[in-house]
């Protein structure tokens, strides 16, 4: 068995692109590597590159990070990939053994700097932090209330001349609101005015998609405007929405909710080239749900520490909210473990109250994870379906593979599900049927 | 006209070519037309922000309050049958995708493994293997072995995807209407199933719908009678040679030459007689080729075609065609020779090239061992030796590859031809006895110390640890390991697929 709780897939995945990929596959062979070792806490070994001297590449288990002597500025490097491909691949090939001096500096460099960092955030910021942020704030406040002004101009234009004139606009339309909205720090309602310009053009009912999505963004700008009459939880909430950035030193900062976790799936989307990565998790004792946000910008990694399936002990960090459920890992303890999905839900009922509840709370949530059992594949009227015990049915976004995965794992029986619902379609992310958990492919195509 | 209608319709046609007016009669015990009319009313607005709150609200409640269809019991999915086989073991599983990506020939032996070991594929697997199968069809895998490795799970996917249906016969049955009224693809599918189960009623079918179907349906549907070919089809493959299209006629006039008491032989080995007579004499015996015939329009019914441009000129073309139509077998039994005699007169006429190129490609269609092997052991080049060789059963390529070693002194590479050797020897994928994997291995550690060609060594390299006898596996990672003449990501790739069959084979051991 291998001494690392990843599999091959999932140490290609970090590959920062296609060429580290084969390199690393190319470099996971013990003839490459000399003084090689493993103990519970990393990996490592010394490769011959084309220097005089081998590289020294190291791995800290716990996450994966990684650390190599090589000059590239990717990663992880080849090095760091093929090495721990090494070790899955060819678990014999590394004994345990004690970590030599190298290793052992960069490990206790790296616990200082995360104590440092701790501390940091147990001591505040200082006075001159607290000024410095404050003016900034300030100024973005004003830039985004002139943005948004200048929005709800450009909405009221469109609903007067009418949304037929609109549809036949090219993406450059969207597009150019939507750069004025980053231009005044607001990236949120840049993203949710893109969104626009495929709704345009999605057939049937447009117009009513359409005029949903522009009444969202219209009373979030109307939101922006009484900010301060809003409670604490909605004031974060629309300013999440407007997509300013909350200090996660201070989330870290703040009271966790400590749990053993579950990993119930992830998801990944692509925002030109932005990665995002939600992981959804469920605490078994509270039962909260939390998702945790992952970002990658082009070829970077996106992060692999929260595995799909697995149980994590670990304290979770809100970010303020009417509905928590964005959140950091403020500390975690031990190895993941594996198990079975717990559902959540009984039938599609119990799931949509919830949904119901968060909803009138904050009328901006996409989506919300449901966990339902029992649920059976079924084709409506052409469309992939599920269906609960009760007889409703959600209709899907699931891609061809995960569609025909998610068929030959149930059998055309009924499977405990866990997904994301934006409030028309479930969109699968792990299946589990008798105990074992499938996760569908988190990146597949919609 | 429903509250979302009118707010949908003014917004599509704009606040100012249509007038939005408040609710007319508000359900005062309707909280949501309460706040709708309230936002539709309220003198702080412009009437398009009126507009916006208003659907803001009724969208948002509408996404709450979220009621799902219900479903009719009949468009239930039919279940799958329960598959009670345990899991195969995980790194048999996780080899699966290294193997389709990277090392596809190695997938019979893992298939093989899996079918041995009594257990199940995991289910989330099946899809991707069905489209790899689908997509790709090498390595050809044995329809009784893929069928068992899916399991039922995996028949029942195939029922649900039409994309799958083309696996195999076991998943579809054989349906005339279809061969009526499906498409090409459809019909050559049902043909094909139909011609197994009856073979009569196939060529029943071909000839009813004849006048029907278009030149290129009438070919496809004349080859398929490959399949069982018996003395029965030989009216109907007569009929055909009185098609106008010359592929047609083609078609039918190959499958002929596989019935040995067809009339179309005996007008065939006429022909030959006529041209080519051999001469068995005391001292010396000898081929003489007569030059003195001309094109007929029985040739051209019997497939023979005159536009075919060799280079030795029209004569000579219509002799290879001639020779192509007979089974060589009948020619070497009536000349009174053993195959490598008849092939050294060959060579000894002034008409050898010809005469060679005939033979060869008869040897090959009609896969005559004798002769094929005589060809391959002798020193003539032949253009065709790639797939001569093809058409060999196994014992007689290793019969063939012994010799090319002993000849070339184990450099296979280096000698006269060796790059078509080699390709020869990449194409001999089955598993090889123990004796031809040491014979070739010998031959690999002397090409890896001499100076060879990456092109060409790399390849065979992974060719030898993939169907070589798994004893000789260690001694070639170690011999390639070291070579001077292979780069790093060959090595690499080498001791990845040495690694990835061993623990195909220690998977196959424990289980």
């Amino acid at each position: 068995m291998s001494p690392v709780n990843y599999n091959r897939e999932q140490v290609l995945a970090l590959a920062p692109d296609e060429s580290s990929r084969k390199a690393g596959e190319g470099l996971a062979t013990t003839r490459k590597w000399s003084n090689l070792g493993i103990d519970d806490r990393s990996l490592w070994g010394e490769c011959q590159g084309s220097g005089s001297r081998p590289y020294q590449t190291c791995i800290d288990l716990a996450e994966p990070a990684f650390k190599c002597t090589c000059p590239s500025r990717k990663f992880p490097c080849k090095h760091g990939l093929g090495l721990l491909l090494l070790c899955v691949n060819e678990p014999s090939a590394i004994q345990q053994g004690e970590s030599p001096e190298w290793v052992l500096a960069w490990l206790e460099k790296r616990f200082e700097s995360k104590e440092k960092k701790e501390r940091k955030v147990k001591e505040g910021p200082t006075s001159v932090d607290i000024e410095a942020q404050a003016k900034r704030q300030a100024k973005r406040h004003a830039n985004i209330e002139d943005g948004l002004a200048e929005l709800d101009r450009w909405l009221s234009d469109r609903i007067r001349q009418g949304l037929a004139k609109v549809q036949s606009e090219s993406y450059e339309f969207w597009d150019g609101m939507a750069a004025r909205m980053v231009d005044a720090q607001a990236p949120g309602m840049a993203r949710m005015i893109r969104a626009c310009a495929s709704i345009a053009s999605s057939g049937e009912n447009w117009q009513e998609r359409l005029l949903e999505r522009l009444s969202i963004i219209h009373l979030a700008v109307q939101a922006y405007g009484r900010l301060a009459s809003l409670s604490p939880e909605l004031q974060s909430e629309v300013k999440q929405v407007m997509g300013l950035t909350v200090n996660q030193d201070d989330i870290l900062a703040s009271e966790g909710v400590a749990d053993i976790w579950q990993v119930m799936g992830q998801s990944i989307e692509l925002e030109d080239k932005l990665k995002v990565k939600r992981s959804w998790l469920r605490g078994g004792k509270t039962n909260k749900w939390a998702m945790v946000l992952n970002f990658a910008y082009g070829n970077q990694p996106l992060d692999v520490s929260l595995m799909p399936g697995t149980y994590i002990l670990a304290e979770i960090a809100y970010f303020p909210s009417t509905t928590p459920m964005r959140a950091l890992v403020k500390k975690r303890d031990g190895e993941p473990l594996a198990g079975p999905l717990s559902p959540v839900y009984a039938t599609a009922d119990d799931a949509l109250n919830d949904y119901a509840s968060a909803k009138a709370s904050n009328p901006w949530l996409e989506i919300f994870p449901f966990a339902i059992e029992n649920l059976s594949p079924q084709v409506v009227n052409g469309s992939f379906c599920l269906r609960d015990t009760a007889g409703n049915l959600f209709k899907t976004k699931i891609d061809r593979l995960n569609k025909l995965r998610l068929l030959a794992v149930s059998g055309g029986k009924p499977v405990s599900v866990f997904g994301e619902w934006d409030g028309e379609l479930l969109r699968p992310l792990s299946i589990d049927t008798g105990g074992r958990y499938f996760g569908l492919e988190a990146g597949g195509k919609q | 006209m429903t509250v979302k209608d009118n707010l949908v319709t003014a917004a599509l046609l704009g606040t100012e070519n249509y007038s939005l007016e408040p609710l007319s009669n508000v359900d005062e015990t309707s909280q949501l037309e309460t706040l709708i009319n309230k936002a539709l009313t309220s003198e702080t607005l412009t009437v398009e922000s009126r507009l916006l709150s208003a659907s803001a609200l009724m969208f948002s409640y509408r996404r709450a309050g979220y009621i799902p269809l219900k479903a009719e019991d009949s468009s239930e999915f039919e279940q799958s049958e329960n598959d009670t086989r345990p899991v195969i073991a995980e790194r048999l599983s996780q080899a699966f995708r290294q193997l389709t990506e990277d090392f596809p020939r190695l997938l019979d032996e893992w298939f093989k493994t899996i079918d041995q070991s009594a257990k199940k594929l995991p289910e989330d697997l099946l899809p991707e293997l069905l489209d790899f199968l689908t997509t790709h069809k090498q390595p050809p895998i044995d329809p009784k072995i893929l069928k068992r490795v899916i399991g039922p799970r995996g028949e029942w996917l195939c029922n649900l995807n039409p994309e799958w249906k083309i696996l195999g016969d076991k998943i579809i049955s054989a349906n005339p209407s279809l061969f009526e009224t499906g498409d090409f693809n459809a019909r050559c599918k049902a043909l094909e199933l139909i011609r197994e189960e009856d073979p009569a009623q196939a060529r029943d079918l071909i000839k009813n719908t004849w006048q029907e179907n278009i030149p290129a349906e009438k070919t496809a549907f004349i080859k398929m009678l490959e399949n069982k070919l018996s003395a029965e089809d030989e009216p109907l493959l007569e009929f055909a040679l009185d098609d106008s299209r010359m592929e047609v006629r083609q078609a039918a006039a190959d499958l002929l030459a596989f019935l040995p008491d067809a009339a179309f032989n005996q007008r065939m080995y006429e022909r030959f007689k006529n041209i080519v007579n051999i001469k068995k004499g005391i001292l010396s015996s000898k081929i003489e080729v007569n030059v003195n015939f001309e094109y007929n329009k029985e040739m051209k019914r019997d497939g023979i075609s005159q536009k075919i441009d060799y280079v030795q000129g029209e004569k000579a073309g219509l002799l290879v065609q001639i020779l192509n139509y007979i089974n060589p077998e009948h020619i070497i039994k009536s000349s009174g020779f053993a195959a490598d005699k008849l092939l050294k007169i060959i060579t000894e006429s002034e008409w050898k090239d010809t005469l060679l190129t005939g033979f060869a490609q008869a040897a090959i269609k009609f896969k005559n061992q004798e002769l094929l092997l005589s060809m391959l052991l002798s020193d003539i080049p032949y253009l065709l030796e790639i797939e001569m060789f093809g058409q060999l059963l196994d014992a007689n390529k290793e019969k063939v590859v012994a010799s090319w070693v002993e000849k070339s002194s184990g450099n296979v590479m280096a000698a006269h031809n060796g790059f078509r050797h080699i390709e020869c020897i990449n194409r001999m994928e089955y598993p090889w006895s123990r004796k031809m994997s040491d014979k070739i291995m010998t031959a690999m550690q002397k090409m890896l110390t001499e100076k060879n060609n990456e092109y060409f060594l790399a390849p065979l390299a992974l060719t030898v640890a993939t169907y070589a006898d798994s004893s000789i596996l260690d001694s070639l990672d170690k011999s390639t390991s070291d070579c001077a003449y292979l780069s790093d990501t060959s090595i690499s790739r080498i001791h990845s697929l040495i690694t990835l069959r061993k623990n195909i084979l220690a998977t196959s051991a424990s289980s």
